[in-house]
């Protein structure tokens, strides 16, 4: 199969596309990780206060 | 300790991404047969070759695992995995995009290198439905080792056989002889090799940072939490009520 030499322009999207892509799944990814690590940190929160107030 | 390390790893492969990022568009040459849509090469084949050796790093650390029955292997081992099938996703997509441009379809299924990229990520994607399948966590965590052995042993065989096949229209990038690019490329692809491979160790450590603080956030609720004995017994179960049998309709 012989690669067909595209436009400039019409090739640009398609780069365009790609790096997108890898970006995206990049962004999505440490996203998600943040989410994760944000709920860890509310819990170690709720588990300071709880340690600081007495205990009945 | 780890922090700082975590933030100057992501730093390092931030700047070396954007370097690589830089040499792809302004000093590799534009391919004289695919025009600029070549420069998806300096983005798609790192991803690809960095998620394989990731599939065979888990295979080695399930390996360490078994061996030595620590834990920490086999939840390094999982993350590998984990990452290396978000880069499998980067490659299946990048990989149908540049087909497209190039040979005018978003998919070829009579080419070996696609055909056996998607058969690779198929049986790693399998590999979590398994592992969660299992509830006892030291079986579940010996089984995915012996799956993750087993398929990294699948990857090179895989390799392997593309490169026997003998109708291919892929292009070879890493040839005995060294491939055939010129030096800007070679070097601007080596250092998106490299670049890929520091992200992909960072994100690595950070989500085995993630997992480790939230199984000491556990750890801690469960030590707050009394335990069973120490529980004040509910008055029913002090005066349990005598047992009425049941009455046969």
């Amino acid at each position: 199969m012989t690669a067909l030499v595209l436009a400039l322009d019409e090739a640009g999207r398609y780069v365009a596309g790609a790096y997108a892509v890898f970006v995206a799944l990049i962004v999505v990814y440490v996203a998600i990780m943040a989410a994760k690590l944000t709920a860890i940190e509310r819990t170690l929160e709720d588990l300071e206060n709880a340690r600081r107030e007495p205990r009945r | 300790m780890r922090a700082p390390r975590l933030s100057s790893l992501a730093l390092t492969s931030a700047a070396l991404l954007a370097t690589g990022m830089s040499l792809a568009f302004f000093y590799a040459p534009v391919d004289a047969d695919q025009g600029f849509v070549q420069k998806i090469f300096y983005i798609h084949v790192p991803m690809a070759i960095v998620a394989l050796c990731g599939f065979i790093a888990a295979g080695v650390m399930a390996i360490r695992h078994l061996r030595t029955g620590d834990r920490r292997w086999d939840l390094r081992s999982y993350v590998t995995i984990h990452l290396s099938i978000v880069l499998g996703v980067g490659v299946l997509l990048t990989g149908a995009i540049w087909a497209r441009a190039s040979w005018g379809h978003w998919w070829v299924w009579n080419e070996p290198a696609l055909v056996s990229f998607l058969i690779v990520f198929l049986l790693y994607c399998t590999y979590q439905p398994l592992r969660f399948a299992i509830e006892d966590p030291e079986r579940q965590a010996r089984y995915a080792s012996v799956f993750a052995i087993v398929a990294a042993a699948f990857v090179p065989m895989n390799f392997l056989a593309v490169r026997l096949a003998q109708a291919y229209t892929h292009p070879r990038v890493l040839g005995t002889a060294g491939g055939n690019m010129p030096a800007p490329m070679r070097l601007t692809f080596l250092v998106c090799v490299g670049a890929v491979a520091l992200l992909f160790v960072t994100l690595c450590r950070l989500e085995l940072t993630a997992k480790d603080a939230a199984a000491r956030s556990r750890r801690l609720h469960r030590a707050r939490e009394p335990s069973p004995s120490a529980r004040p017994v509910p008055v029913a179960q002090r005066h349990p009520r005598p047992e009425i049998p049941q009455v046969l309709q």
